[in-house]
């Protein structure tokens, strides 16, 4: 079956390597989500799957065959534009036709599929439309449409929601979910958005600065990011990070900050040994800090509140703690009126550590 | 006081005005003025006064003169074959030079001068290159030991030797066109097209041969019509010659006016040729909406 392996892939345009060695697996009818910053070279990255760009170095390999020196047709792929691409002089039947059509499949397969992919797609009553007379929501179903009508081994998508607003990303995204669970078949997809990625993938790979960060399953990612890029990249709002020292109180390790002290959990105390004496940095999710008084035992922060705000179901609170901003998410129920210092709690397994040197987590 | 709606509605006519009045003096008079004359027999040299109402003589005798039938032929056999020779030669051009490779951009400014250069220049170039005894082109045959060819003195290949020399000069105006067409085509339609599976030649005929069409039409209309009325090169070239085998209408146009001096007659002729070159005009044109229409329903 098409699992895809890359190896070592590089692109450099001159002198500056814009993907500096890529190495990803994935499984047959995996769905993959690339996220990362702007310009971490996701895209690029697409295209050298795809075979718009040429690899500078590296292999491709999709199922048994090493295709990163094959064109793009040679490689049984299909893929949706960022920007749509569809055929201005064709039809919305002809552009999702298209590749059948070349591909010499027979007239009443071809209608099959199309109308079979464009109920899928709600787009059934828009067939004899030109491009230039759809809203950009239907453009980007067509696009949708004229990639799933097809047989190919791999599909790519390069951000196809990015352009809609936002009601129409989300019922979208809804049908790509389910979609996704209909046509079982290996898919890339890129984005910017991290509900999008952690509610579409099967897995999903961090890049930044043209490498992998992290891949991995969506909850792998959230619960245990290997590095400060990725803790502070995936979950939204971001998680918090404290800067401390690792040192002894009665010979007890604890974590000194300026105007905090946190315990060592438990299960970090031998990952820690070496740490002693030196800056590390904690990381908080907003989910995981609790209003009140926690369990005894249970490590406590107190933050002062400067701003709440309220967004639906959950309430975004904008507290100092020392000179660090933190930010604290709490069930809007449970608000509780009150203003400057309150106590937080946290359970300490939900405390993350980093080396701030190489930014790695320390597990 | 007009209502602010026909103030709003006049407006735009405003602005128009001054334009319209340029259009009456410098297009509508001399338009009207050839009509006017061409009612009338009228010799060169002569006060317009001396013009005498001749009714629609001039184009009775036209039409029945041979002369301007076998023009007529001549002048459709070389507008026709130009511009489809220079819609071929200069689109295909543009497909292969529409690349970034090394060297393309100098072959691209080279082969665009033949356009740049004054008409009657181009016909002193090719009576040069077609001169039959010490003409580059003679001089390699003979050299190939290959029998001459009588390039502008038998009137078959007279007519071939002057559509050539409009083919050098002007297809590189097609070529520019479709390769400026080409270049703004949308890069990822035609990634698009790879994608699904198009082969080069796939996706030239299917994706971006259909796109530069509408530009491709207009063009091959300009030169259609400039065809037409083209003049300064046949006339260096072979002067209509020989016998009548190049004498394209302007050509006829010209001797009638300025040899026969027969001003009348000429300007029914060109009132002739302005019909055949606006009825084609039209024609084209209605080609064109009727076939966006019927791609617009489909
Ligand atoms: N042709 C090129 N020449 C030079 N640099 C390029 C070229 N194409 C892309 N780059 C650079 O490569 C980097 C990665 O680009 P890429 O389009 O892959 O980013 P991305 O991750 O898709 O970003 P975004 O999320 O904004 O789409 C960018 O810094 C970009 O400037
Ligand atoms: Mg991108």
């Amino acid at each position: 079956m098409p699992h895809i392996r890359i190896r070592d892939l590089q692109k450099h345009f001159g002198d500056v390597a814009v993907i500096a060695g890529l190495d990803l697996d994935l499984a047959d009818k995996e769905f993959t989500v690339l996220v990362g910053p702007s310009g971490c070279g996701k895209s690029t990255t697409l295209r050298m799957i795809a075979g718009l760009e040429e690899a500078s170095h590296g292999e491709i390999w999709i199922g048994d065959r090493e295709v990163s020196r094959l064109e793009p047709k040679d490689r049984d792929i299909a893929m949706v534009f960022q920007d749509y691409a569809l055929y201005p002089h064709m039809d919305v039947a002809r552009n999702m036709s298209f590749a059948l059509r070349l591909a010499r499949y027979p007239k009443a397969e071809i209608d099959a599929r199309i109308r079979r992919v464009a109920d899928m797609l709600s787009i059934g009553h828009l067939l004899d439309r030109k491009p230039a007379a759809l809203s950009g929501g239907q453009r980007q179903r067509v696009a949708m449409g004229r990639a799933l009508v097809r047989d190919a081994a791999v599909f790519l998508f390069d951000e196809p929601l990015s352009n809609l607003d936002a009601k129409l990303r989300n019922q979208m995204r809804a049908e790509l979910a389910l979609m996704r669970k209909r046509v079982e078949k290996n898919m890339i997809y890129v984005t910017h958005d991290q509900i999008e990625a952690m509610t579409l993938a099967d897995r999903i790979v961090v890049m930044h600065a043209g490498r992998v960060q992290q891949q991995g399953r969506p909850e792998d990612l959230y619960r245990a990011p290997a590095n400060l890029f990725v803790a502070g990249f995936i979950g939204a709002p971001p998680m918090n990070f404290l800067p401390v020292r690792l040192d002894s109180r009665e010979g007890q390790p604890v974590l000194l900050g300026r105007d905090y002290t946190l315990p060592v959990p438990p299960s970090r105390m031998a990952a820690l040994a070496s740490y002693v004496g030196r800056d590390l940095v904690a990381g908080l999710r907003p989910s995981a800090l609790r209003q009140g008084k926690g369990p005894a035992g249970a490590p406590a922060l107190t933050l002062h509140i400067e701003l709440a705000e309220y967004i639906g179901a959950h309430s975004v609170l904008v507290t100092r703690c020392g000179g660090e901003r933190v930010i604290v998410e709490v069930n809007s129920e449970q608000r509780l009126a009150g203003e400057g210092e309150q106590p937080f709690w946290f359970d300490p397994d939900s405390l993350h550590l980093f080396d701030p040197e190489t930014e790695a987590a320390i597990r | 006081m007009p209502s602010r709606q026909g103030l709003n509605r006049a407006t735009p006519y405003l602005f128009l005005a001054p334009a319209a009045a340029v259009a009456l003096v410098g297009l509508v008079y001399p338009m009207l003025r050839s009509v006017w004359l061409s009612f009338h027999e009228w010799s060169i040299g002569t006060p317009p006064e001396s013009a005498r109402f001749v009714g629609l003589e001039n184009y009775r005798w036209l039409l029945a003169d041979d002369s301007f039938w076998i023009s007529v032929g001549v002048t459709i056999t070389f507008a026709t074959a130009v511009v489809v020779l220079e819609v071929v030669l200069g689109v295909a051009l543009a497909l292969v030079l529409d690349r970034d490779l090394r060297g393309t951009s100098l072959f691209r400014t080279i082969f665009i001068l033949p356009m740049m250069i004054a008409p009657i220049v181009v016909g002193l170039i090719w009576r040069f290159l077609y001169n039959e005894q010490f003409g580059p082109l003679s001089q390699a045959l003979k050299a190939l030991g290959l029998p001459g060819i009588p390039w502008l003195s038998s009137p078959d290949m007279a007519l071939v030797s002057v559509i050539i020399a409009d083919v050098w000069q002007w297809t590189p105006f097609i070529f520019i066109l479709a390769l400026a067409a080409l270049q703004g085509l949308p890069a990822s339609a035609i990634e698009a097209a790879r994608i699904d599976g198009a082969t080069r030649w796939q996706t030239t005929l299917y994706i971006k041969l259909p796109l530069i069409a509408p530009v491709i039409a207009v063009a091959a209309l300009l030169r259609l019509i400039d065809a037409f009325k083209v003049l300064e090169v046949i006339y260096i070239l072979t002067e209509g010659g020989p016998g009548l085998s190049t004498e394209i209408l302007s050509l006829h146009i010209y001797k009638t006016a300025f040899v026969s001096q027969q001003l009348g007659r000429a300007s029914a002729l060109s009132n002739l040729l302005l019909l055949i070159v606006l009825v084609l005009t039209v024609l084209l044109v209605l080609a064109r909406s009727l076939r966006e229409g019927r791609a617009g329903k489909e």
